[in-house]
């Protein structure tokens, strides 16, 4: 992974509120270097005035020799469409998403836009160019369940629809066959969807039906009003799941990240210590894996082959199984080779101070690095009633390890 | 902590909560309201008593008569209608059913029907009109005068202030990091909430995040005013402007050092709350925001 000096994120960040979000780091550092002595006078054109402004005043305070409280922003290239590459395997999905390293600043509208003009073209409607614009609500939508808005862009039955639909199967198969699994794991007879994700946490998501109904009050003469009203019921069909499913996964995510970000340095030096402890008497003998599967705390593990810090929060180290120590003990060295990082975070966008955007990105693409060499996917499905589901790829972790545009 | 911000924290929370705005409202009008709300009360107890028209409503009045407090009602109703001045039935009975226990088992548009009689029949009295007819739909409008130390909060309930003081543990779903201020971690309506594991330790790391508000940026930089189509949602833009500076200003006379407080979604996506001041806000608010805790960063060479 390019790492990159604070200071050098701050010019980033300055450059990419002004314009230069869709070039590559280096391009965005040069742009705000040669702009250095006159970016206030660029006010103006900025895309976001707010947030160029406060990074420019951030700049002029550290070229003062002040110090900062400003918050540096990155986030996931099409979040959806990532989390989505990484559950199915999906290298292709991934390279459009900034998960493999390519020296070019990733964008899959860009990609799909592209994809779906040359199949266009193929099928000899060269005359029909679909804009990056119209590609990108159609996508984003289309991989959240969605078949009105493409019908909207496209036009129902047409051509230009199948295309779309092609350019998705062709370019993104893992996240587009997800897609149609999710809608269709909708149980038509449960009043709410749950599953469990590796770190314990409990979505429970009520299918909520709107209904309608007449009232009338005799104290007003019998005048009635139309009362509209959500209740719990079950629900023949939803597209709901394909959205809540990656929601609770980028979720997942984000809650990885503030607990090896934002640790408390004391806390994980103890743990570091009785966990190598706890691994030296097992390779000296001295004391053995004791862990029983019924332990409800392994279950993510069990099923999934993820594991995040918060399971020391309850479970005794010396009962946890040793492949489990040895990924916590990984997970505890790298934050522990930083500082701790205060994050503030919007789902996919990640925000801190400049001195600890190096952490953010290198963490971030670990964890993603962790989903795709496990079975998370596998796991959801089979708790929403589908088993059996297999991913394209298990051997994406390590090119996702290496990449550096899975924030941007 | 500094000495003195847990009890003005306790002072922030009782200015902006809507939970503590409306005991306050109920309690001033009481004094100010007492032969109003009296005889409304009384008026609401004779026609819980008074047999009912057609059998089906005495059926259901017959079930949820023992549970029902006139004056509870009465109150409620008054401080609901005063605070917005003029409410559709919809959203009145919307609100009153909010209070309704859930072991009667009764169906919504029951339930509905139910607290549409209650607020009707407390029109009757002089601290709401109940305008209808024409094929509208009813419309409660105040006949009582809230003073001007209550307008400014009104206008900002609903929505807690960052806090003063690193919020408290999370003991609980039903905890929320304030020290008066109650409600359920998980977002959304009611049937989201349930005990079971959220990971309340992240929302507990998020929470201690402290932040302030970029001085400089906020004396040089206003908020873009977009195009409006409506005078409606200009007037809307220029509360939402004006109440960010109001708590703007109060935040930066106590101190500026707060904290978010945050909640999940139902899937774990997780929420600061708060509207006007907020880091999932528009760019303006989210350029206002930064770190409490300062770094030098150094330039390279």
């Amino acid at each position: 992974m390019k790492t990159f000096t604070a200071w050098q994120y701050l010019l980033m960040e300055a450059a990419t509120q002004h314009s230069q979000g869709k070039e590559t780091f280096e391009t965005r550092i040069q742009w705000a270097k040669d702009n250095l002595h006159h970016l206030e006078s660029l006010q103006d054109t900025a895309e976001e005035p707010a947030l160029y402004a406060v990074a420019v005043m951030a700049i002029r305070k550290v070229q003062a020799g002040k110090p900062i409280g400003t918050l540096v922003s990155m986030d996931a290239v099409c979040s959806g469409l990532q989390l989505m590459s990484v559950l199915s395997g999906d290298l292709n999905a991934a390279r459009m998403t900034g998960l493999v390293d390519s020296n070019r600043r990733p964008d899959a509208y860009t990609d799909m836009t592209g994809a779906m003009n040359k199949l266009l073209q193929k099928a000899g409607m060269a005359h029909v160019a679909v804009s990056r614009g119209e590609a990108k609500e159609a996508v984003m939508t289309a991989f959240y369940a969605s078949t009105a808005v493409p019908k909207r862009i496209f036009g129902e039955g047409t051509q230009e629809l199948d295309v779309f639909y092609k350019s998705l199967e062709q370019e993104a198969p893992g996240p587009w066959a997800l897609v149609k699994i999710l809608v269709k794991a909708w149980n038509p007879k449960a009043t709410a969807h749950c599953w469990v994700m590796p770190d314990g946490f409990e979505a429970v998501v009520p299918v909520e039906v709107m209904d309608t109904a007449r009232i009338e009050v005799e104290e007003l003469d019998g005048t009635s009003f139309t009362y509209r009203y959500a209740q719990v019921a079950p629900l023949k069909k939803g597209l709901s799941l394909a959205a809540n499913v990656v929601h609770s996964v980028d979720a997942y995510v984000a809650r990885c990240m503030h607990r090896r970000l934002n640790y408390n340095p004391w806390q994980f030096k103890a743990w570091e210590a009785k966990i190598t402890e706890t691994l030296l008497e097992r390779v000296l003998g001295t004391s053995h894996d004791i862990y029983e599967e019924s332990h409800t705390f392994l279950s993510g593990w069990l099923h999934t082959g993820l594991v995040d810090v918060n399971i020391l929060d309850y479970a005794k180290i010396e009962q946890l199984p040793t492949d489990m120590l040895q990924r916590l003990l990984k997970i505890l060295h790298r934050s522990l080779a930083d500082f701790p990082v205060q994050l503030v975070t919007v789902h996919d966008d990640y925000k801190c101070h400049p001195n600890g955007m190096n952490r953010v990105r290198e963490e971030y693409k670990e964890i993603l690095g962790e989903i795709a060499d496990a079975d998370l996917m596998e796991d959801l499905l089979e708790q929403l009633g589908v088993p059996g589901y297999k991913k394209l790829s298990r051997s994406m972790g390590n090119i996702i390890r290496s990449s550096s545009y899975a924030l941007t | 902590m500094r000495v003195t911000d847990y009890s003005l924290q306790e002072m922030y929370e009782r200015k902006y909560s809507e939970y503590l705005l409306r005991k306050e409202i109920s309690d001033w009008l009481e004094d100010a309201y007492a032969p109003q709300l009296e005889a409304a009360t009384q008026a609401l107890t004779d026609w819980l008593h008074t047999p009912a028209t057609y059998a089906s409503k005495q059926d259901r009045l017959n079930k949820v008569i023992a549970d029902l407090e006139p004056r509870e009602l009465v109150l409620k109703a008054a401080c609901m209608v005063s605070m917005q001045g003029r409410l559709t039935m919809q959203q009145a009975a919307a609100q009153m059913i909010t209070g309704f226990p859930s072991h009667w088992g009764m169906p919504v548009p029951d339930m509905v029907r139910t607290a549409s009689e209650i607020l009707a029949r407390i029109g009757w009295e002089d601290l709401y009109t109940v305008e209808y007819g024409g094929g509208q739909e009813p419309v409660l409008i105040s006949d009582m005068e809230l003073p001007a130390m209550f307008a400014e909060r009104i206008q900002l309930a609903g929505h807690p202030l960052p806090m003063l003081i690193e919020p408290e543990p999370l003991q609980s779903n039903r905890s929320t990091g304030y020290i008066n201020i109650p409600g359920s971690l998980i977002l959304g309506s009611r049937h989201n909430h349930h005990e079971g594991e959220i990971c309340r330790s992240v929302l507990e790391i998020q929470n201690s995040v402290g932040m302030k508000l970029n001085l400089d940026f906020l004396m040089k930089v206003d908020d873009i005013r977009p195009t409006f189509e409506t005078q409606e949602q200009e007037t809307q833009w220029e509360n939402l402007n004006k109440d960010t500076k109001l708590i703007a200003r109060d935040l930066i006379k106590a101190g500026n050092w707060f904290w978010f407080t945050y909640r999940v979604d139902t899937r774990g996506r997780m929420y600061a709350r708060g509207y006007q001041i907020n880091p999932q806000g528009n760019s303006w608010r989210k350029a206002m925001l930064e770190l409490h805790r300062e770094q030098h960063v150094e330039i390279d060479p």
